[in-house]
Order: structure tokens, then sequence, then C-alpha cells
């Protein structure tokens, strides 16, 4: 008797809290000044606009897409592909989520869900060279040069003066072993963004690669980053067949690095083996 | 029996001598904003600043913690904790509590350019460069926007709704003193200001906000061999206050003025507003000159005036005359300045001299002829109208700006301030003065460093204090 009374009191006390509206106390928030601060990387202040946003009732494509893009821009990649993914199944034909849904893919390492979805952003006309440079990326993932340098080609005529685009092109000529060649490319995508550590590190790989020395001290370089130009060198050593040149690179680096240099070991066993 | 009643009669006695004992009476000191008071969590905001002034960094963190703990949409805290942790040298810390703050106030330039030093600070410098691009989009958003709102600017009428606060001239030891030498000449809709040089106090100059030290960049970390990689798209004021020399030459020139009208004269309501002008301050070998003709003359060529033409008063009868009485109208025939628009000074006695700032009638001839004129009454300063001269409207939306500043102005000697709310939020602030009173409005400007800006609208001084001045309050509260 107790039991079903106190049950219909709990349906009628929930009742209400099921129906009251939801917190709408909250100021909307701008949804573009959110776009903006993931643009510029502030990318907590972005976490915490669209928590607001939507504890003000703010939903919506908009707000969605504000949460792909900010799952993609913390790293979240798979989160981020569910995310565009799911705004894809609304809007097929857009180019900008398919693009986005791409890289996120390509990101995560879904490299057959990335091809197919840099392949429906670069049918269109409008395609950027972003998806270009991806789809080229992803070629070079497949081994497929052909594609890789026709994406390429796409995409450093749509943005000339793009630096990733040519570091990705020296990139991948150097995945084919033409270090000579890659070399080029990389000094010209050093020569447009200089400050970019990635590229400057690819050029010092091949460079280390095609160089009779080991990569030498500079001035006021710390031991960890002359530890990890010295792997590399031996990374590339290794792979242009020469062993004993990797083994010194490995030993050196290993020497160089003041705690355990845990990738050198392993690259150092590993040329040890063969 | 006898016990209790000695030591209640002791205690009576220590206390009446300790009220007694009160050295050189209670000091009063005006609280800067007001309403602070009533906004949630501003006591333990205050004392978190508080702390933070007298370095005690720990617990001021702890006390901004606290704030935004119980008032998370509380941005002030989430920038303490910033400066905190900027005092702290911990910028990386510093960069996350004002991107807690920009979430709150997403286009605040100051908020945005202190992001931008803590950013500097890590060796972050493209990223500040970044965020000084977004200030200036912001900055010149804003200026358009002020632009295309210049002209419709609400007018007086829209005022209506503003607070009136009645400022109370400082009580002279007798009615109007200073121009005692003329008291019968003064007409209707003079706007005359008798100019004194006390010496004042220099008051303190608010500290400006020097960016801390620039320490070199950390060494960037280079990343380990990788495959190629992919660019992600979407990964891609300061108040012109007094110079300090200004402010350090001791003398200043302190300006008490009052329209002073005689009995029978023209209402006050016709007369044109007047403002209270803090003239800039005479250095001390000026003020030391033998001549005080020579004083005049720098008087006059601060104020861009004509110079002077005679030291004797000149009087001066009105171009279109105010409601005289007829007689008087017509006895003396209107005399008129070479440069009736310019302000320009008046000797009235070898100690004193009238600055004459209206480019209606001033001083007219006596009227002792005239037998209406029996008796003048001196209004004294402290009795004058209330009638503001200067609305400063709050077009920030942030509570207690519009008094903190009026607080500000009262402090450089202006007088006769209202505050408000504009009807609208503005990002830039900007002065708007009568089209006939350039210099004073500019002047006003430049007490803040606003834009200054004619209006026909108005014959009031309105001061519009948009977000920047809300950053300007919020620097300064760090400091």
């Amino acid at each position: 008797m107790i039991v079903p009374l106190l049950l219909a009191l709990s349906a009628a006390a929930a009742k209400p809290a099921a129906t009251s509206p939801a917190p709408a106390a909250e100021p909307p928030v701008e949804l573009t000044d959110i776009d903006q601060a993931i643009r510029a990387g502030r990318l907590e202040q972005a976490q915490i606009m669209v928590g607001r946003a939507i504890a003000a009732g703010q939903a919506g494509a908009h707000v969605e897409l504000i949460l792909a893009d900010l799952a993609a821009a913390q790293g979240k990649n798979d989160e981020a592909l569910a995310r565009y993914q799911a705004l894809l199944a609304v809007a097929p034909d857009d180019a900008m989520l398919a693009e986005r849904a791409g890289i996120s893919a390509l990101k995560a390492g879904k490299i057959d869900a990335a091809i197919d979805l840099l392949n429906r952003s670069t049918k269109w006309p409008a395609a950027t060279w972003r998806a270009w440079n991806a789809r080229g990326v992803a070629a070079d993932y497949k081994r497929d040069w052909t594609t890789a340098d026709a994406a390429y080609a796409k995409a450093a005529a749509l943005a000339p003066e793009e630096a990733e685009i040519v570091n990705n092109q020296g990139w991948s000529l150097l995945l084919r072993g033409d270090w000579k060649n890659a070399v080029g490319f990389f000094e010209r995508a050093a020569a447009r963004s200089p400050k970019s550590p990635r590229i400057a590190n690819n050029l010092e790989l091949a460079r280390a690669a095609l160089a009779t020395d080991l990569p030498r001290r500079q001035p006021g370089e710390a031991d960890q980053d002359w530890a990890t130009r010295l792997n590399d060198a031996g990374v590339a050593a290794q792979i242009m067949g020469n062993r004993a040149r990797a083994v010194a690179a490995f030993s050196q680096a290993l020497e160089a690095r003041g705690n355990w240099y845990d990738r050198a070991a392993n690259n150092l066993k590993a040329a040890n083996s063969k | 029996m006898n016990g209790g009643i000695k030591i209640t009669l002791l205690a009576a006695g220590l206390t009446a001598a300790g009220c007694a004992a009160t050295p050189n009476g209670v000091e009063v000191r005006p609280i800067a904003d007001p309403a602070s008071k009533l906004r949630p969590g501003a006591d333990r905001l205050a004392d978190a600043k508080g702390q933070l002034a007298i370095g005690n960094v720990g617990l001021a963190l702890e006390a901004f913690r606290s704030v935004a703990r119980l008032y998370p949409d509380n941005a002030d805290a989430y920038i303490g904790m910033a400066a905190c942790y900027e005092q702290m040298r911990r910028f990386d810390l510093a960069e996350s509590k004002y991107e807690a703050a920009l979430a709150l106030d997403p286009r605040n330039p100051v908020l945005l350019a202190r992001l931008a030093v803590a950013l500097d600070q890590q060796g972050k410098t493209d990223e500040a460069v970044g965020v000084r691009g977004e200030i200036a989009a912001i900055r010149s958003a804003s200026t358009a926007l002020d632009n295309a709102q210049a002209e419709p600017m609400p007018a007086v009428a829209a005022l209506a709704p503003a607070q009136t606060v009645a400022v109370a001239l400082p009580k002279t030891p007798a009615p109007a003193p200073t121009v005692a030498a003329a008291p019968a000449r003064m007409a209707a809709s003079a706007q005359t200001v008798s100019v004194a040089l006390p010496k004042v106090a220099a008051p303190a100059s608010a500290p400006a906000q020097a960016p801390a030290p620039v320490t070199p960049p950390a060494p960037e970390q280079p990343a380990p061999v990788a495959p190629s990689n992919v660019q992600l798209a979407l990964l891609a004021e300061t108040r012109s206050k007094l110079t300090p020399e200004q402010l350090a030459s001791g003398s200043q020139v302190d300006v008490a003025a009052e329209v002073m009208r005689p009995m029978n004269a023209a209402p006050l309501r016709d007369a044109a507003p007047y403002i209270a002008p803090p003239i800039a301050p005479l250095t001390r070998e000026q003020l030391a000159a033998p001549t005080p003709v020579d004083m005049v003359a720098e008087l006059m060529r601060r104020m861009n005036a004509a110079p002077l033409q005679a030291s004797a008063p000149t009087i001066v009868q009105p171009v279109e005359p105010a409601p005289l009485p007829k007689a008087i109208a017509t006895a003396h025939a209107p005399v008129t300045l070479g440069s009736a628009v310019a302000p320009r000074l008046e000797r009235v006695s070898l100690g004193e001299v009238a600055l004459l700032t209206g480019s209606g009638p001033v001083w007219r001839a006596p009227v002792a002829a005239a037998p209406q004129e029996l008796t003048a009454r001196w209004v004294p300063l402290n009795m004058a109208s209330s009638r503001p001269t200067i609305r400063i409207l709050n077009a920030a939306r942030q509570q207690g700006l519009a008094a903190h500043n009026r607080n500000y102005l009262a402090n450089l000697g202006w007088r006769k301030i209202a505050i408000g709310d504009a009807t609208q939020v503005r990002q830039r602030s900007v002065v708007l003065y009568p089209a006939s009173r350039p210099a004073l409005g500019r002047r006003l400007a430049a007490q803040f460093g606003f834009r200054a800006q004619p209006t026909t609208t108005s014959d009031v001084f309105l001061v519009y204090l948009g977000r920047d001045a809300a950053g300007m309050r919020v620097a300064a509260l760090k400091g």
C-alpha cells in the first residue's frame, strides 16, 4: 500500500521537474566569438563559451559545428570525425564539412575514411588547397605517388605561397627515397616559413641524410635537441642503407641526452639486430 | 555593590575618554565606486585586490579563486587570478585565466592586450601578434560604429532617466568675493569665471600599465620526425591625465565659477550652460612672476585666446541683450569685442583676472542709474543652480563606471556632473561637446584621452563611456 503511494508521489514530484524549462537565465553567447576563439587557438576560452551557450539553451547546426571544430582543435580527432559525420548526414554535399571530416579522419589514422571524405570534398570546384593538400597526404600514406603528386600540384596552384604544401611535397619525395630533391623542397618551404619547427626539422633530416658526418652540436643547443637531431640522422642513414652510420648516430644520441632516450634505444636495437 | 558601581563608572569614564581622544577628527575619504558594494562578490573581490596590492599574492590568488567559485560569471575574479599568476611569473597560467575572462567578455581589447603580453612573456610572439591583430580589428570596427552613430546620438531629451547629482561648489568665505570689485556689473547670462590661484595638492597619477620585462623566448621543442603535416584551416588607454610635470609643479589654477546675476536679471534657465574649466596649471615660476600681466598672458596663451588689450576690466554690453529693463538696454549701446567668440580674460584687480568664456554678453555698464537696479543679491556658490553641464553616460553596461569617472573628474576640479546610462552600448568612448565650445570640449576629452566630437543637438557636454573605458578601469584596478 505504501509503496504504490510513494511511487505515485515520486512520479508527481518528478513531473514538474521534467517539464521545467531549461535554464534560460544565461545571456546568449555570440557564436561567432567562439569561432574566432577557436581560430585564434584560445581553446579554453572557446570551451567555456560553448558551455555557456549550451547552458543558455543555444542549439542548432552552428553549435554542433563549433563542437566539432573545437574537438578537432583539441586533437580529439575521433570525436571531431563523429561530429562532422553527423553534420554530413544532414548536409551531404557540404564540401567544407567533408574537408574537415577528412582531415580529422586522416589525423585519427583512418586513411580509407579520409580518402573517401576528401574525395567528396575535392570533387567540388570550390575545394580548398587544404582539401587537396590532405588528399595528397592520404595518397602518400597509400604510396599512391601519382595521386599524391596531382593533389599537391592542385593545392600548390590554389595557394602557391603556402609553405605546408611544399613541405609535404618534399616529404613525399623523402618517402620515395629521393633525398636530394627533397632537400630543395624543404629549403623552399623553410624560406617561406622560417619559423616553422617542423619544416626546419625536415630540412635538417634531409641534410643529415646527405651529409657524410653526423650532426654537430650547434651553439647553445640543448642536450635534448641535439639528441633528437642525432636520432633523426640515424633514421635517415638507416633508410638509406648506411647501417654503420645509423648505429653511430643512435649511440651518440643516447649519449648526448641526459636521461633515457627510449626512441633512440629502440632504433639502435633495431639497427643492431639487422 | 559598591564594587559594581565603581566598575561601571570606570567603564563609562574610559569610554568617554576614548571618544574625546580622537586625534584630529575622523578622516573621511570618498569611496571611488559606491555602487561596487552592491555587486555580488564585491567585498571578497575588494579583499583579494587589497591582498594583491600589498603583495600577498598567494592570499590574493586564493581570494580571487574563491570569488570565481562563488560567482563564475565574474570576469574580474579571473582577471585577478591572472594578475596573481603574472606576479608569480607563471604566464602560462595567466594566459589560461585571461582566456577564462575573455570567455565572459570576448571583445574586450584591454583583456586581449593583457593576453598578448602574457603570450609575449612565454615567447609565443606569433600568437601575440595575432591577438594584437584582433585588437586592431575590434578597435577599427568600433571606430566605424562610432562614426556611423556619431550624429544620431541621443539628445538631451533621451537622457531623461539619467541620474542627476547636484554638486555643490565649495562654500566661499564671502559670497562671490572674487568679483567684488564690480558687483553691479554682472549681467544676466554672463559666463564669468573668476580665476584664483591657490595651491592644490597634486593628485597622484595613476600608474601606467607597464608591461613586464620581456624574457627571451624559450627554445622551441623540436618535434620528432613526423609524417607530412596537415594544416587545419580552423587552427590556423590611458586617460590623458595632467602630465606629471604639471602636477609636480605644485600650484594649479583652481577655478571657482558661477553665473552671477543681479536681481531682476534674466532667469537662469535662459543662460547658456557653463562649465568650470580646469585650466592647465601654471608653474611655480610663472606664478612667481613679478607682474601679473605675464600671468595673464600665459593664461591667454594656454587658452588660445586673443591677446589682452588692456589690463583694466572691460565693460562689454551684450550684443543681443538678454531681457533687461528697457531703459538699460537703450541707455547703453552694446560694445563688442574684436573676437566675440574666443574666451578672454579681463582683469578685475591687480591680483585677479576674470575669464570670459562665452561669446555672448558678459558684462554691461553699471546700472546704478537705473531705478530698477536698487539692490544686488549675490548667489553663494553652494546655492547655485544644480543644473549639470557635464553628463557622463555609461555606454559599457558596467556598473559603477559612470560614478567612478564622475569622481575622477570631480577630483580634477570639474563640477556640475551628472551621471546616467546611455541608451546604446558603445565600444569606443567619446566626448560630445556643444559646437560653440570646442576648446572646453577638447579639454574635457583630454582628461580621459577620449575622442572629442562637436554636436549641435546638445548644450551640455556628454561623455559616453564605452567598453574601452571599462577596460581602462579594469587595468587601473590591477595597478
